[in-house]
Order: C-alpha cells, then structure tokens, then sequence
C-alpha cells in the first residue's frame, strides 16, 4: 500500500479513470468501431466481389480469344476450302467450256462441209442441167434440116405402127 | 334451154362425119345469146373430139396413112419444124409422141430427175 501511495496512485480516481474508459470504449465500440468495422467489411466483401468478377472476366477473356482464335482459324479454314472448291469449280467450267466449244465448232465445221457439199452438188446438177439444154439447143438447131425426106417418112412409118399397136 | 336441147341441136347439126355450115347458122339465129354460148362451147368439144391433129416437121403422102388409121376423125395435118423428125399426133386427150425433140425433152428431164 506504502508503494502505492509512493507511487502517488489514487484508487478513486483510477477506479473513475477506468469507469470512464470503459464507457468511452462502449461508447466507441457502439458509435465508432461497429459502422467502421461494417464499413471495412464491406469494403472487404466489394473488393473480394471486384477481385472475383476480375478473375472471371480475365478468364471470359482468355476464353473469348481462345474462340477468337478458334473462329479465325475456321473461317481461315473455311476461306480456303471455298477459295479450293471455286478454283476447282472454274477449272471444271472451263473444261465444259471447252468442250461444248470443241463440240459447237465440230457442229459447225460439219453444217458448213454438209452445206457446201448440197451446194457443189446443186452446182454440179444446176451445171449439168444447163450444158445438156445447151447440147439439146444444139442438136435441135443442127439436126432441123439434117435428116432427109426418106428418114423423115421411115421415121413416120414407125410412128405409125407403133400407134396401130396402141390402138 | 337444157344440155340434153343443146346436145340434140349439136347432133343435129352434123351431116355424116361433117357439120353442115346452113344448119349451124340457121340454129344460132334461132337461138338465145345464153344458149349460142353453150352451143358454141359444146360444137367445140365435139370438133375437138372428131378431130386429130398431127404435127410433123415435114407434110408428105405418108401422113395420109393417119386417115386410113383414123377413119372417122377430121385429121389436120401440122407443119412442125422444131419437132426434128417423127410426129406428134393429138386425139382429144391423148397424145402419141414420136419426135426426136420429145426424146431430147426426156433426156432433159431425167438429167433434172436423177442428177445425185
């Protein structure tokens, strides 16, 4: 107690002094640590939150180029594939091309050689047709007086009979 | 007036083989204009059909053997100098072709026909 004294501690007053302490400590735990506490806990879940939907959109992200990618790479895939089949496409239509061309032409060679032939031949008759009527004016005008008066009768004698015959 | 009149006249205005001249004219002053056309028309196919026609490029005594050959026939002789030789005779609608120019025409002809 000597020591105490000594000390210069006054029991009433550390008695108060820890009365007081204990309601300025309820007092803060009420009005000042609860809401901050509240406050920081929040702050703790807001961040936590931040920090989940960060991970998930990085990982959406991730995801995204990766399909990104993977579309890319299809459509590159694809792109080839349509630039593939439409050159082979076009070769194809080129060899038909080429071949109802072969085939028109062929058509056409065979028409003009058919057509020029019925022509030569038309010629040809037309050609024959005129030297014979030709030939005949000849005759007819060389023999007018060729043939004598005793032929001329004989000639009518045969007519003659031959008519009999058909009567 | 009727075809089997116009006939009757037509018959009637023959005399043998021969149409007598006096009866034609009396019948066509007797008749209608109408029925001297049809008169006309049918003496004209009579004729036509009591004639033969020969044509040769020559006329000579041996066409007189076309008479003996058609006795009743009213035979007119043609001078036809294109025929070359042979005759051409017409009996109404038969035609007898024995002339060089006819066989020129066929040779024409089948030149034309079967020229391939």
């Amino acid at each position: 107690m000597e020591i105490v004294k000594n000390f210069g501690l006054n029991p009433v007053l550390l008695i108060a002094q820890i009365v007081n302490f204990l309601i300025i400590l309820f007092i803060l735990k009420k009005f000042l640590y609860k809401p901050v506490l509240d406050i920081l806990k929040k702050r703790q879940t807001i961040i936590k939150e931040g920090l989940k939907q960060a991970e998930e959109a990085r990982i959406k992200l991730e995801k995204v180029v990766a399909e990104e990618k993977d579309t890319l790479r299809q459509a590159q895939l694809q792109s080839r594939k349509i630039i593939e089949d439409a050159k082979e496409e076009s070769i194809e239509i080129t060899r038909r091309m080429n071949e109802e061309t072969k085939k028109q032409t062929e058509k056409l060679l065979n028409d003009a050689r058919e057509q020029i032939a019925r022509e030569s031949t038309g010629a040809e008759k037309r050609l024959a047709l005129s030297t014979s009527k030709l030939a005949v004016t000849f005759l007819e005008k060389a023999l007018k007086d060729f043939f004598s008066s005793k032929e001329q009768t004989e000639v009518l004698s045969q007519a003659l009979k031959k008519i009999k015959k058909v009567k | 007036m009727n075809r089997k009149k116009i006939d009757k006249l037509i018959a009637a205005s023959y005399e043998g083989d021969y149409l007598n001249q006096k009866i034609v004219i009396k019948i066509a002053s007797l008749i209608s204009r109408a029925d001297l056309k049809k008169y006309i028309n049918g003496l004209k196919l009579v004729e036509k059909k009591r004639s033969l026609i020969v044509s040769s490029p020559i006329i000579n005594s041996e066409l007189r053997k076309f008479e003996e050959l058609f006795p009743h026939k009213k035979i007119v002789f043609k001078k036809d100098p294109s025929l070359i030789l042979g005759a051409r005779v017409v009996d109404n609608d038969i035609v007898y072709e024995f002339t060089l120019q006819n066989s020129f025409d066929k040779i024409l002809s089948y030149i034309e026909q079967n020229y391939d």
